[in-house]
């Protein structure tokens, strides 16, 4: 405690001296923006860059080990979990697990282009290790240059922390995307994450709620097949065509562009209302005292303009590619290519939700088609059109705090409670049920092992989305269970972030409690594959006793 | 004949592979855990668990094989099954499987190629196991050749090596990495275990030691260790002198045995031969201990991995 009081009493008056004074006055800044704003997404920026001098001449001047550094990190990491908000609870289902999305990003390249790795990215990432904690987030950003070893130790930490962190982020495509935008290079390779996957340049850049705004591509697919109207509501705001009159799946593609345009076009009003009213509200001088130039414009940050307003990209989140993409997929198959039935029949069949003897069948039929995650370009193509679209129609518009909408495939949690409003759709998924999450897979259906669904996603130009997309891939633990496998692991992530210009990906490392509802509910789960030498068999086809032996094992091996 | 593809194999070779399991294998071994890959044609496979009753494929059954038991769930009648696959088309719920079906070799490495990426990075490539890849020479022949001479991809062999030395010695040529598999050292204990005799495969693997040495290949022996079996110190002493006198070059990895594949079994109504000695996975201590003999004996040995028994 004494210690504790001498370190505040010095950075009070002066800049910090040790690596201890530099963390303390780095959550206390942090806690002060919370207080201003009641936060989310506040985050923390390239701390082990920030930090690293002070530890190199406190090490250096043997006033500090490393054990003492992992444990004032590991300190650091609780003060940070503490922070936390009540949210109403219909923000809540968007956001489940009561996550204040606080970012740490470690690694990535220097200004010049250099690996930035040094002593405290390792650190950063053990003391996630032994904390398990869920928040703060923290993520890893690769790079071609970026030390095999760092990310073999990112991917040990994954295994330990059984919460899904780090996640992996790749400049190959980050880099570009803040370039797009406008931000100089040594900018770009400066960035870091905020919230989940928005890259900003620390101090300038503001992708910022207040603005935000989900968009169910699912819905628009459902309103286009219903010539415009939404079969929820009845409402029709702005009729297409009807579905006996297309000719094609291009002509279906076609009316659903129109459709996206008509209401991507809601976006401006609607953020514009929602940024200024957050403007007049919400003023942070704190905060907006932190960014470059807002001082000298004596300005509030989210009033926007100034020369910031280069850095400023709205997030806009699309929700339900996988399923847009295997929808179409399965109308042009069933209905044009095969005439199986017509799409009006189609349309019929999806009102009563799958119901009845042909429902069952058709049902059926669409869920052993093809689906995107598998590597298969006859049906990802159809995933990256609906996401490139997207991605091209928000850059039509410009945002009220000024430069560009910032397309996101990501979807928090918000994918369960869309999925609530939407029908039952060609993509074999009942009304109700969730959207698939993220740019990922809809669940269960990657059937052809992770490369495959990084393969698949690594199609969609991940450099148009500038407030990035998010891929959620399970594996199954015995894919990561000696150092060989985890050493594979971080080639795997290295190729996907890499030479496949993938964006981001997290993993869940299947834990034994999820084995156990795939023992309930198969077909959610079909996609598991056992990895062991020379065998092979997905695990929901494994008797009762063999999976219990699984889901033992498992906890043994993650524990 | 393939009975499956599997991307992403992190267990069988170097790097990140592409595991092509060839169906049809000439050894019978008790603790086999890919019974589909025996037989040299396709099989249907059930599994009950995944089945809803929907009795689709009753209705679409051209030989009327298939009969609904009194538990409502199905028995296929494997006299009047000619393995046609009908079923297997028809079944919404996958519990209805066919194993086996012939690839083209260009189709084989087109779904390979896809990952030529990933191979790169972490020196991997494909692995051709099985069932027996020896027992389809000319196909496997073909498929490293031009794995390896038009798409640049490292290859890898995981064989029992039971097959005549003219044909390893013809296959191998286009091989880069042989995971070979040792079963017991002792030939009359080899045949009661296997089905066969370990003649041939022990001079196999002369051969091929020989051969790999001067190519500067790998070759990797392995051994899968079946408690009471062929866990004994004697068969691992065996093993061990007669791994030296291949020369210095060749390592061993001690593989746990495990039970993953009497679902298959069950699967395809076989009986599982380790039911009626009920033989249980080895724990990764006595694994250790095992190595251990082998170390003594100078043996340099791959760290076991695999699916052990915990305590």
């Amino acid at each position: 405690m004494l210690k504790v009081a001498e370190v505040c009493q010095k950075i009070a008056a002066r800049s910090p001296q040790t690596f201890h004074e530099a963390l303390q006055l780095i959550y206390f800044i942090h806690l002060l923006l919370h207080i201003e704003s009641n936060g989310h997404s506040i985050s923390l920026g390239r701390l082990d860059q920030y930090l690293y001098p002070f530890y190199e001449s406190d090490a250096k001047a043997g006033r500090l080990t490393r054990e003492d550094a992992l444990e004032l990190i590991e300190c650091f990491y609780l003060k940070i979990f503490e922070l936390n908000k009540v949210r109403p609870w219909s923000e809540t289902r968007y956001k489940s697990g009561y996550p204040l999305f606080m970012t740490i990003t470690l690694g990535g390249q220097t200004r010049t282009g250099e690996d930035a790795t040094n002593e405290l990215s390792y650190l950063f990432l053990e003391a996630l290790e032994q904390t398990k904690l869920p928040q703060p987030t923290v993520i890893l950003r690769v790079h071609s240059k970026t030390p095999h070893e760092l990310i073999v130790h990112a991917c040990e930490a994954l295994i330990k922390h059984k919460g899904g962190l780090p996640a992996f982020f790749g400049d190959e495509v980050v880099v570009p995307a803040l370039m797009s935008v406008g931000a100089p290079l040594e900018e770009a390779r400066d960035y870091a994450i905020v919230g989940c996957s928005e890259a900003v340049v620390p101090g300038k850049s503001l992708s910022f709620a207040g603005g935000c705004c989900y968009f169910n591509l699912l819905k628009i697919l459902e309103i286009t097949l219903n010539g415009g109207v939404d079969p929820r509501t009845g409402v029709c705001l702005h009729p297409t065509k009807q579905p006996i009159e297309f000719e094609d799946v291009e002509d279906i593609l076609e009316a659903f562009h129109e459709q996206l345009s008509y209401y991507v076009r809601f976006i401006v009003p609607l953020t514009s209302v929602t940024s200024a009213t957050d403007a007049n509200l919400n003023p942070t001088p704190f905060a907006s005292a932190l960014i470059d130039y807002r001082i000298s414009m004596a300005r509030n940050i989210s009033e926007g303009g100034g020369p910031n307003a280069e850095y400023s990209h709205t997030i806009i989140e699309g929700h339900g590619v996988a399923n847009v993409g295997n929808a179409l997929y399965a109308i042009d198959r069933l209905v044009f290519r095969e005439k199986k039935i017509t799409l009006k029949q189609f349309v019929d069949i999806l009102k009563n939700n799958y119901e009845g003897p042909l429902g069952e069948t058709i049902r059926r039929e669409v869920l052993n088609l093809p689906k995107f995650g598998n590597d298969i370009d006859e049906v990802d193509i159809f995933a990256t059109r609906i996401a490139h679209m997207f991605a091209d129609e928000l850059k039509k518009y410009k945002p009220w705090r000024g430069k560009v909408f910032g397309g996101s495939l990501q979807s928090l949690t918000a994918n369960v409670p869309e999925g609530e409003v939407t029908w039952a759709t060609p993509d074999g998924r009942l009304a109700g049920e969730a959207l698939a999450d993220n740019i990922s897979p809809s669940a269960g259906t990657d059937m052809n092992g992770p490369t495959a669904v990084l393969r698949s996603v690594s199609k969609v130009d991940h450099s148009r989305f500038v407030n990035g997309n998010i891929l959620n891939l399970k594996l199954h633990p015995t894919a990561v269970d000696s150092r060989e496998s985890v050493s594979k692991l971080a080639d795997m992530i290295k190729t996907f972030l890499v030479d496949l210009k993938g964006n981001q990906v997290q993993f869940n490392i299947v834990s034994a409690e999820e084995l156990r509802r795939a023992q309930k509910e198969p077909d959610k789960y079909r996609n598991l594959i056992v990895k062991v030498a020379g065998y092979s068999a997905y695990f929901v086809t494994l008797d009762k006793k063999l999976q219990d032996q699984v889901i033992a094992r498992t906890e043994h091996l993650i524990s | 004949m393939i009975f499956n593809i599997q991307r992403y194999s992190v267990h069988d070779g170097p790097g990140i592979r592409t595991l092509i399991f060839m169906k049809g294998c000439p050894l019978r071994c008790l603790w086999c855990c890919n019974p589909e890959g025996q037989n040299p044609y396709p099989e249907i496979a059930y599994y009950e668990s995944l089945c809803a009753s929907c009795y689709k494929c009753v209705a679409e059954c051209p030989g009327k094989a298939l009969r609904i038991r009194e538990n409502g769930f199905l028995e296929t009648l494997r006299g009047k099954c000619d393995n046609c696959g009908e079923c297997a088309e028809v079944c919404p719920q996958n519990a209805r499987r066919i194993f086996g079906r012939y690839y083209a070799v260009d189709e084989v490495l087109d779904i390979a190629r896809k990952d030529a990426a990933f191979y790169r990075r972490s020196r991997g490539g494909i692995t051709i196991g099985g069932g027996e890849p020896l027992g389809q020479p000319a196909f496997v022949k073909e498929l490293l050749k031009t794995a390896r001479e038009v798409y640049g991809l490292r290859t890898a062999i995981e064989t029992s090596g039971y097959a005549e030395p003219d044909v390893v010695a013809n296959v191998l040529e286009y091989v880069d990495f042989v995971l070979y598999d040792l079963k017991h050292i002792d030939p009359v204990r080899h045949l009661e275990l296997t089905g066969v005799s370990n003649d041939l495969i022990l001079k196999n693997i002369e051969l091929i030691a020989d051969k790999m040495i001067l190519e500067g290949k790998e070759l990797l022996v392995r051994v899968t260790i079946v408690p009471t079996l062929n866990d004994q110190r004697d068969n691992l002493l065996g093993i061990a002198s007669f791994v030296k006198s291949l020369g210095k070059r060749i390592k061993v990895q001690l593989l746990p045995y495990h039970n993953f594949g009497v679902s298959k079994y069950r699967a395809l109504d076989r009986k599982y031969p380790l039911d009626e000695i009920g033989v249980s996975p080895p724990s990764k201590e006595y694994m250790g201990r095992l190595e251990e003999i082998l170390t003594r004996e100078s043996i340099d040995v791959v760290e076991a991995q695999g699916f052990w028994k915990e305590i």
